[in-house]
């Protein structure tokens, strides 16, 4: 396939061991891959695959022994600490298997915090609060605060957090692990509708096969190694 | 089934160990802190307490002797015969008298000076107004030292001058009676029973400061005055064992006073043994006869003694509010660090009990570490203080052992209870609803307890205060109930805190919302999450408080001794003299010396008597130009300077009395209030008064004093001239020797920076300041370590909410700021209001600790709250800081890939 347009994802040979000597363990070996901008992928494979690896990698949270990683035409390997929260800010959002919210705050709250580190203007970071609220169908619990909220709504809250900030690239490793079949699939589809309306790129990675078939497209790994 | 016998198993406890070790390591550290301290305040307050009734005694000087009376010898109505022995009976019966000394009595005083006085004897052989009393005096058997510069010592007289006595005199005693060697001095006694006295020399003494010579002040220093418009001279004389069976021979057993006066030895008094020497005096007395032929004892020891022992129970008590404050800190302290431990450990003792171990079993092993580390700090924190003290208390540490022992087995167990499957969260959702409200109930219980006991102990403080009258002396620490009160109000201050600090922050979370920045919501957000914890508060507060009265203290005892001073000494400096109408002079050229703001001259007589009605009253007189003596105490900042305008006023209503107009006085008095027109006699001249007002306590006179105005007092016919010049100003101690020397007799140069010096010098003053600096050191430290502790404990889930922000894309610069801001704005409000907590706690408790035992005023001193106790919170909010600015860095070094896994 040749496409014009250059991909929101470059993955060149990107290579993460674990440790040293005896004990060291190589999590990705020599990956090469690239996504398309507006793409849902699923990562895919056993667990200690490396899938978490990968999506670290990718939104800089860990550095790659050897190979690079381009998002969105930077360099996310060569970024410095700043540059690499920049990064976070601006480009990549993350959705944590274990949601990621602030206790303290209310889900309306916890919304709005990309927007408070980019420091929006309060009135355009409400009015984007309400809406990504109305997004993933939380409008009536905007002021509850996460134990208050069940599991599903939680990591609906998440997702609207990991939007607010308008980033090009959406990880998230494993937003259905917490939940059960039915719940994960609903938030699997929350996904694939936002990523269609905010036209975003998403990686996602996941065990369960049947989330698979919402993606455009399946990464499957197998002992730090992508296959197709 | 898994064996219900507990065994620790050691490599489980060794390897617990060294994850802790710097945990487990500063509990041993506090351990060994609250022993030292406590161990070392019983040696010191002992020490200090030996040195204050040392003191006590060496001040009373002559008011603490023991005084036995010997029986009074009898004389043969057939007529008397020389008695050679007459020495040697009189040695025996002293010893007989020491004899029923009671041992612990006989064991702090010195040998003892025997004495045979007589009554002033009238010399017949010139003039009026010449008296001459006799003493035979001994120490150990032998005469006070002396050289004789003409003559010899006195010896028997030859039988044919039977009747003669023959004495020798201290050189001012010949030289005031005109008499010398050889001279021959026909007396009588006031019941005109003669004798003749012959001076066989003239001595001066070699030790004038002798025990021996106390006999009769009037042996070295012959009185000269006018009584009853007479001028007389006293003087005494001595006798030798060898001239005494003459003077027994020539004077009637009735003017033979026979005396063992016992000095008791400062340095032997020993603080504990007060009470039983009280006792001792006591029993002594009412051992004495009825009767002249009786051996009778007086003495005023006991009521020294009790002096003494009241300031140092006074002293005892107050060291006791610091050491409970210092205690109750520590035992918090531990308390957090065994929470920290038991946190961190948690997993590993619910796995314990998962696997079948019982809750004593868990405890048990936990027990085994507890032992350990308390141990190991209490042997430290006694031993260093055994070695340096050369004894060491322990009782009072008993209960931070305890706490130090016994809380992480405690806690431990409760965690593995609760986390260990033993008890789970019920499901059932009404069952959990019962179960918080126990829960709540009981920390509410807890509560009350707490507020319970600060007012129960704070009614005990101010019923008896904390001089622990009515409490065995014996008992180490006597009762601490009274002496907890300020601790016990801080820690329901704290908890008070731990109730209202949710609502400053959830103020601080509305007013930040509407915010387009993260930093101070997120901040607030953070302390509503994880600041309020009650352990950390109270800790805080409670150590805050505690230096902040600790600071007051040390500042109100060092006030109140400077203002005592100010009180005794009149202003900044004074000077005694014999009376002399040229004191005025030299007081107005005083004025004119640089730095002097105001100099006065007066007169002030003790042991002035005031009659009204049938009523007599002993006063301090002083005579002072009213307006003057206002400007000196205005000057001094001494109080009632406005109430001297009284006196300028003249006289009331002319009543038509006697003595004219009657004189305005102003008194300040003792016990029974005089009626309205009081009457001084002054050389003969009985003055009117009429008391318009209140006196300033002059000079810290023990009597009631009594004010009038000189030129009123003069104008009345009674010319008082000044004895007395006092000085006030900032340059008053340079100027005052100089002014001194343009004045005759000079009896006393007194500088209120030297009275001041001396009170803070005195040992139980100085001890308790020492003890008071140290415990509010101490108090910061303990704070400090509390800072660090429950900074600690919740570090990891810091770092795990820390790290959630940073994957928001949190920059580092403001990751740290929300950092400071959660660690050290909890820190710098709670520091504050323990700080409030310890003012309040200051001025409502110091008043009550009999502090002006220490100052020396009549009045508890002005409670002063320095301002530099509030520095307490900067270097706590320093101590939070520098851990945040650590854990800043290490959340920023810490793996992002990690986070994302927990
Ligand atoms: N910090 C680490 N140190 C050492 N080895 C690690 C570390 N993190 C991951 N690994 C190893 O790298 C391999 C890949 O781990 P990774 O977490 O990426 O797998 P995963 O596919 O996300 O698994 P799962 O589905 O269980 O989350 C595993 O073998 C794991 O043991
Ligand atoms: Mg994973």
């Amino acid at each position: 396939m040749n496409e014009p347009v250059p991909p929101m994802v470059e993955v060149r040979g990107l290579t993460r061991t674990y440790g040293a000597g005896s004990t060291a363990v190589t999590a990705l070996r020599d990956v090469t891959f690239d996504i398309a901008p507006g793409e849902l992928v699923a990562v895919v494979g056993r667990s200690g695959s490396g899938k978490t690896t990968l999506l670290n990698l990718l939104g800089g949270l860990d550095r790659p022994d050897s190979g690079t990683v381009r998002v969105d035409g930077t360099a996310v390997s060569t970024l410095d600490d700043s540059g690499l929260s920049a990064l976070r800010r601006d480009t990549v959002a993350y959705v944590f298997q274990t949601f990621g919210l602030i206790p303290a705050l209310t889900a309306a709250e916890n919304v709005g915090l990309p927007l408070r580190m980019r420091r929006t203007p309060v009135a355009e970071r409400e009015r984007r609060v309400e809406l990504l609220l109305d997004l993933v169908g939380l409008r009536d619990h905007a002021r509850q605060r996460p134990d208050q909220l069940s599991g599903g709504q939680q990591q609906r809250v998440a997702i609207a957090r990991a939007l607010a900030g308008s980033p090009r690239l959406l990880l998230a490793d494993e937003p259905t692990g917490q939940l059960d079949t039915e719940t994960g699939l609903a938030v699997m589809s929350l996904l694939r509708a936002v990523v269609e309306s905010e036209g975003v790129t998403a990686v996602v990675a996941t065990h369960d096969q049947v989330l698979m078939a919402l993606a455009d497209r399946v990464l499957a790994i197998s002992d730090g190694r992508v296959d197709g | 089934m898994t064996p219900s016998v507990p065994r620790p198993h050691l490599p489980t406890v060794v390897g617990r160990w060294r994850s802790d070790a710097a945990v487990l390591l500063l509990t041993a550290l506090v351990v060994a802190l609250a022993v030292g301290v406590t161990a070392a305040v019983d040696p010191v307050t002992e020490h200090a307490a030996d040195r204050a009734i040392a003191a006590t005694v060496r001040d009373a000087g002559r008011q603490a002797d023991v005084v036995a009376t010997l029986p009074e010898w009898y004389d043969d109505p057939r007529g008397k015969e020389l008695d050679p022995s007459t020495a040697t009976q009189v040695r025996q019966d002293a010893d007989l008298a020491r004899q029923v000394l009671p041992p612990d009595l006989a064991a702090v005083v010195r040998p003892g000076v025997v004495s045979v006085t007589t009554p002033p004897l009238q010399l017949l052989d010139a003039g009026p107004g010449r008296m001459l009393q006799l003493a035979f005096v001994e120490t150990d058997g032998r005469p006070p030292a002396v050289t004789y510069v003409d003559g010899a010592a006195p010896g028997a007289v030859r039988p044919a001058d039977a009747g003669s006595v023959e004495v020798a005199v201290d050189r001012s005693v010949a030289e005031a009676l005109a008499i010398g060697v050889g001279d021959r001095l026909p007396a009588e006694d006031e019941q005109g029973r003669t004798a003749e006295l012959r001076v066989s020399g003239v001595f001066t003494a070699d030790a004038p400061a002798d025990d021996a010579w106390q006999v009769s002040d009037r042996l070295l220093h012959p009185v000269q005055g006018v009584a009853d418009g007479l001028a007389y001279t006293t003087g005494a004389a001595l006798v030798s064992a060898g001239a005494l069976p003459d003077l027994r021979l020539s004077l009637p057993a009735d003017d033979l006073d026979r005396r063992l006066v016992l000095t008791p030895e400062p340095s032997r008094a020993r603080w504990r043994a007060t009470r039983s020497l009280e006792r001792s005096i006591v029993s002594l007395q009412s051992s004495s006869g009825v009767s002249a032929t009786d051996l009778s004892w007086d003495s005023r020891f006991g009521a020294v003694l009790q002096r003494g022992r009241e300031e140092v129970a006074a002293a005892r008590g107050q060291a006791q509010v610091l050491v409970v404050g210092l205690l109750g800190a520590t035992m918090l302290v531990l308390v957090l660090a065994a929470q920290l431990l038991v946190r961190r450990r948690r997993d590993e003792l619910a796995t314990l009990r998962q696997r079948g171990a019982s809750l004593g079993g868990v405890a048990l092993e936990l027990l085994v570490e507890g032992l350990a580390v308390t141990v190991l700090g209490g042997v430290v924190g006694w031993g260093v203080v055994r070695l340096a003290a050369g004894s060491a208390g322990w009782t009072s540490a008993v209960p931070v052992l305890l706490v130090a022992a016994l809380a992480v087995p405690l806690l431990g167990a409760v965690s593995a209870d609760s986390h260990g499957g033993g008890r789970r969260v019920p499901a059932n959702r009404g069952a959990r609803r019962t179960a918080e409200r126990a829960r709540r109930l009981r920390r509410l219980a807890a509560e009350a307890a707490v507020v319970a006991a600060a007012v129960l102990t704070t009614s005990a403080l101010l019923q008896r205060g904390v001089t622990g009258v009515g409490v065995a002396e014996d008992a180490a620490w006597g009762d601490a109930t009274a002496a907890s009160a300020p601790t016990w109000w801080a820690l329901a201050g704290a908890l008070l805190l731990v109730h209202l600090l949710p609502h400053p922050v959830r103020w601080a979370m509305r007013g930040t919302r509407r915010s387009p920045g993260g930093v101070g919501f997120l901040v607030a957000a953070r302390v509503a999450e994880t600041g309020v914890r009650a352990l950390p508060v109270l800790v805080l507060v409670v150590a805050v408080a505690g230096t902040t009265v600790a600071g007051s203290l040390v500042a109100t005892a060092r006030e109140g001794q400077a203002a005592g001073a100010l009180t005794a000494v009149g202003g900044d400096g004074r000077i005694d003299a014999e009376p002399q109408a040229d004191l005025s002079d030299v007081a107005a050229e005083a004025e004119d010396e640089p730095g002097v703001v105001a100099a006065v001259a007066g007169r002030v007589e003790d042991g002035v008597r005031i009659s009204s009605g049938g009523a007599v009253e002993v006063v301090r007189l002083v005579v002072v130009d009213a307006a003057d003596y206002a400007d000196l105490l205005a000057a001094g900042d001494l109080p009632d300077a406005s109430r001297l305008a009284l006196l300028g006023a003249a006289g009331g209503d002319s009543g038509g009395d006697p003595g004219g107009d009657p004189v305005p006085a102003l008194l300040r008095s003792g016990g029974s209030p005089l009626a309205d027109r009081p009457t001084v006699r002054w050389e003969d001249v009985p003055v009117v008064l009429d008391v318009v007002g209140t006196a300033p306590d002059v000079d810290a006179s023990t009597d009631p004093v009594l004010v009038v105005d000189a030129s009123a007092f003069a104008d009345a016919g009674a010319v008082a001239l000044p004895n007395t010049l006092w000085l006030s100003g900032p340059g008053t101690d340079q100027v005052i020797d100089a002014v001194a020397s343009r004045v005759t007799g000079v009896d006393a140069v007194v500088r209120r920076s030297e009275v001041v010096e001396a009170r803070r010098a005195a040992p139980l003053t100085s001890a308790l300041l020492a003890l008071a600096v140290a415990s509010s050191a101490l108090l910061v430290l303990l704070g400090v370590l509390g800072i660090v502790l429950s900074v600690a404990a919740e570090a990891p889930e810091r770092s795990r909410s820390l790290g959630r922000l940073r994957a928001l894309g949190m920059a580092d610069r403001d990751l740290r700021r929300v950092l400071l801001g959660e660690l050290v704005a909890p820190v710098a409000g709670i520091a504050l209001v323990g700080w409030s907590i310890g003012v309040a706690c200051s001025y409502a408790v110091l008043g009550a600790l009999s502090l002006d035992l220490l100052t020396g005023e009549a009045v508890a001193p002005r409670t002063v709250v320095p301002w530099w106790t509030v520095l307490a919170v900067p270097v706590v909010v320093a101590a939070a800081l520098g851990h945040a600015v650590l854990e800043a860095r290490r959340v920023r070094r810490r793996d992002l890939s990690r986070l994302v896994r927990a």
